[in-house]
């Protein structure tokens, strides 16, 4: 059942998203006039997908700075911003708090449905981490010859998270016993990206023990 | 001519004009559950608007093209041009058509000779002056049978 | 044949001077009735008070198909009846509207009114055409493709100027050579751009604009 909030200081805003988006079923709905009762949710219960209005301003909080906490935080919950059409210089700056989409007013019921869809397949996808175990689990498991559909996951992995040391590690476990030189070579890779990073650390010197 | 409401699910409307009749149908298709966006040059005519109206307005020339972009006319399900003025209205109901290929206008015009100029375009109209021509000759009709 | 014009102050009194002087039969037709004296005064033309935009009036007109038919109101929508209802109802081919809002140019064309005039869009082509924009960008190619090959002139204003390469920004364009002290530079990287120099720049045609900010500063 998605969770869907909204916080907006204007009622037309609110009363919008929330007519349009509780026709869909499961859908449950909370709307907020106060950024500091918002907050307070997200910390008992996270959301599926959060509107914010980027005019929203009380006391220090205005929509930006929320997004800036938003991230801070690590909070992976799916942002969209509503706007103004007049308003494109805050947009961009949303922009760079990883929120997913942004709209403006006045918006139709088409496109706040489509956004949500967006949102709903993105907090849908298993996290970086869940991937990661997931992988891991079916290297261990993988029999000799049909891997190709793993290799490739992985190889995505590598493409869309370029610097991060999982993949090369997660690689190098996967070429382990075909070509232990380049097992070698990305979990160094791995851990030159994080030095700190212990799996890959026991596996480079089991690896380059058994040589 | 095939001006049709579809009431399902959510739509959107523009409405050009918040004058009497404009409010009136914004308040009803917002009290539907609709989204819609009312457009007049004049701030105060928004008054017209009940409390329960959950629509958006816009402050600006009706007929202008920018106004109608910011509006996203061209997304709009259905366009009611009201504003009370038969040449801006003509020209509303037209530019909708021809530059936004949006299909499903009703423009209300007060000269009757304006029908021919909507008709030729397949453009429904309500024309206030017909419609009470029309009751008040049933009347005298019903009179004479008498 | 004659020459209607519908509405307009100043500008429909100096057509219908420049008409009338050439010998022709002109109607002119406005709403003042105070203007329309000043008008009959000044003029010999055939001067009606009343909404040119309106049927009754037009028919008064005795509207020929070869006529010419000039609407000058200041309102878009004006002009727009009133040329529909003389190439719709009097078929006259030379129906010609006065467009106010330039934005509006593409809105007629659309609907059927495809002779139109407006002096907004003649005016901002004149002085783009003279400031100092162009001034500095000579066009090296102009044909139907999206490509546009240009020089620019870098002058100390310039906000690229005694930078180097890397350090621009370009969206959707490159910089082709350098022309300095008669001699062509095939710039790299770490090629600084000086004062004087002429920027041979390929980019996107719809990206021209965000290369003269680039190059030349905000305009």
């Amino acid at each position: 059942m998605p969770l869907i909030y909204v916080l907006s200081e204007e009622r037309n805003v609110i009363r919008n998203i929330i007519s349009i988006l509780e026709k869909v079923d499961g859908n449950v709905l909370r709307s907020f006039t106060e950024p500091d009762e918002l907050l307070n949710e997200i910390r008992t219960k996270k959301p599926d997908l959060l509107f914010v209005d980027l005019k929203v301003s009380k006391g220090e909080l205005t929509g930006i700075s929320l997004l800036d906490k938003f991230k801070r935080y690590n909070y992976n919950f799916p942002v969209v911003v509503v706007t103004t059409l007049n308003s494109i210089e805050a947009v961009k700056k949303a922009f760079q708090y990883d929120v997913i989409d942004y709209i403006s007013i006045p918006f139709t019921p088409d496109e706040i449905l489509e956004i949500f869809q967006k949102a709903i397949k993105i907090s849908n996808e298993p996290t970086f981490n869940e991937k990661i175990k997931e992988l891991k689990k079916r290297i261990e498991f993988m029999n000799k010859e049909d891997n190709k559909d793993l290799e490739d996951q992985i190889k995505s992995l590598f493409y869309k998270n370029p610097s991060l040391p999982q993949p090369h590690y997660l690689y190098a476990l996967f070429m382990k016993n075909k070509n232990p030189n380049i097992a070698i070579k990305n979990l160094k890779a791995s851990l030159a990206l994080d030095p700190n990073f212990k799996e890959a650390k026991y596996a480079l010197d089991e690896l380059e023990n058994n040589k | 001519m095939d001006f049709k409401i579809p009431f399902k699910k959510s739509f959107y409307y523009v409405v050009f004009g918040c004058g009497r009749l404009g409010s009136i149908i914004a308040n009803e298709l917002s009290a539907k559950g609709h989204s819609v966006v009312v457009i007049d040059r004049d701030e105060a005519s928004f008054e017209n608007l009940s409390f329960d109206f959950t629509g958006f307005t816009l402050i600006g020339e009706a007929n202008e093209i920018e106004q109608m972009r910011e509006a996203k006319i061209d997304k709009a399900h259905a366009v009611f041009v009201l504003t009370p003025d038969d040449n801006t209205n003509i020209m509303i109901a037209l530019t909708v058509k021809k530059y936004f290929n949006v299909n499903n206008i009703i423009a209300r015009v007060y000269n009757p000779k304006n029908i021919k100029t909507f008709a030729k375009y397949k453009i429904e109209i309500v024309c206030p002056t017909m419609l009470a021509s029309n009751r008040l000759k049933k009347f005298i009709s019903k009179g004479e049978k008498q | 044949m004659k020459v209607i014009l519908i509405g307009g102050e100043e500008i429909s009194y100096y057509l219908g001077r420049m008409f009338l002087n050439r010998g022709y039969k002109v109607t002119m037709v406005n709403k003042k009735p105070q203007y329309c004296k000043y008008l009959a005064k000044k003029l010999k033309a055939l001067i009606i008070n009343g909404d040119g935009t309106d049927n009754k009036v037009l028919e008064q007109l005795e509207l020929k198909s070869d006529d010419v038919f000039i609407a000058l109101t200041p309102r878009d929508q004006d002009n727009l009846v009133a040329c529909l209802a003389a190439r719709e109802i009097y078929k006259i081919e030379n129906a010609i509207s006065l467009i106010n809002d330039p934005e509006n140019l593409e809105v007629f064309e659309k609907i059927g009114i495809e002779k139109t005039v407006s002096p907004v869009s003649i005016m901002a082509k004149a002085i783009f055409a003279s400031s100092t924009v162009e001034k500095h960008i000579k066009s090296l190619l102009t044909d139907s493709s999206d490509l546009e090959i240009f020089e620019i002139d870098i002058n100390e204003s310039s906000p690229v100027s005694r930078k180097q390469l890397k350090n621009i920004e370009i969206k959707d364009g490159i910089i082709g050579a350098i022309k300095r002290n008669n001699s062509s530079i095939i710039p790299k990287g770490d090629t600084y751009i000086l004062p004087g120099d002429k920027l041979i720049i390929i980019s996107k045609k719809e990206m021209k604009n965000s290369v003269y900010n680039t190059f030349i500063g905000e305009t």
